[in-house]
């Protein structure tokens, strides 16, 4: 027998669903995240255009609204789940052998990165 | 090379996220304890991270031609088309949420 315990036949539905969310993640991430780094972190600086995160009183109205926070925890969710995810594939396939440790370096950082999203979010007044 | 870019631009792109979350967590700060980030070093940071975003999204929204097939009569929407249909949405997404932070700032 290998070194390896056998896996029951069927389908591996955890890594399939892994890989799902991974693709819904990956493309919220593609469509919205850019914007934000644009208009938050580049031009908003350069006192081109206004953000709602420039000024104490615009950010916390905004944060104020419940579906501006629904909104961003979903956000950081699929960002943080996204580094998770690669994460793993990567230092999987450049230190081979260490799928498992890089499983739970990935996913738990993108675990612990989320719940603190959700507390840091939810805990505003 | 091309493989480990793509793979490795989640990593600043959460850095990046993790840093808004610390902007969020100011919050708690109160009005006189609150500053925005403003200096060059910021913009140069955001810079380099924004140029990992667009690599993410060139390259997760290029593989949409391969993996969304549409059928359409006897065969499928062509490739092509279903790609140019992610960039223009994109786009379009970029446009509406830029326009609702920047309207968020002037309230």
């Amino acid at each position: 027998m290998g070194r390896h315990p056998l896996r029951p036949l069927g389908p591996d539905r955890v890594n399939a669903l892994l890989w799902a969310t991974f693709a819904q993640c990956a493309v919220i991430t593609a469509l919205i995240v850019p914007a934000h780094i644009l208009v938050q972190g580049v031009l908003a600086p350069l006192g081109i255009v206004p953000a709602f995160d420039q000024h104490y009183g615009s950010f916390a109205a905004a944060l104020g609204n419940p579906l501006v926070k629904i909104y961003l925890i979903v956000l950081f969710a699929t960002v943080f789940y996204t580094f998770g995810h690669r994460v793993r594939y990567l230092g999987t396939d450049l230190v081979h052998g260490y799928k498992p440790v890089f499983g739970a370096i990935g996913y738990g950082l993108a675990a612990i990165g989320i719940v603190a999203a959700v507390y840091v979010i939810l805990t505003l007044p | 090379m091309r493989y480990v870019l793509r793979e490795f631009s989640a990593v600043p792109i959460a850095i990046w996220m993790l840093w808004f979350l610390v902007e969020i967590s100011r919050l708690h700060d109160g009005p006189n304890g609150y500053h925005a980030h403003m200096s060059w070093a910021f913009v140069a940071f955001s810079l380099v991270c924004l140029a990992f975003a667009l690599w993410h999204t060139w390259t997760f929204l290029g593989f949409s031609g391969l993996i969304m097939r549409i059928p359409l009569g006897e065969g499928f929407v062509p490739a092509r088309v279903v790609r140019g249909g992610a960039y223009a949405l994109f786009v379009l997404v970029t446009l509406l949420i830029g326009v609702l932070i920047a309207w968020g700032g002037t309230r």
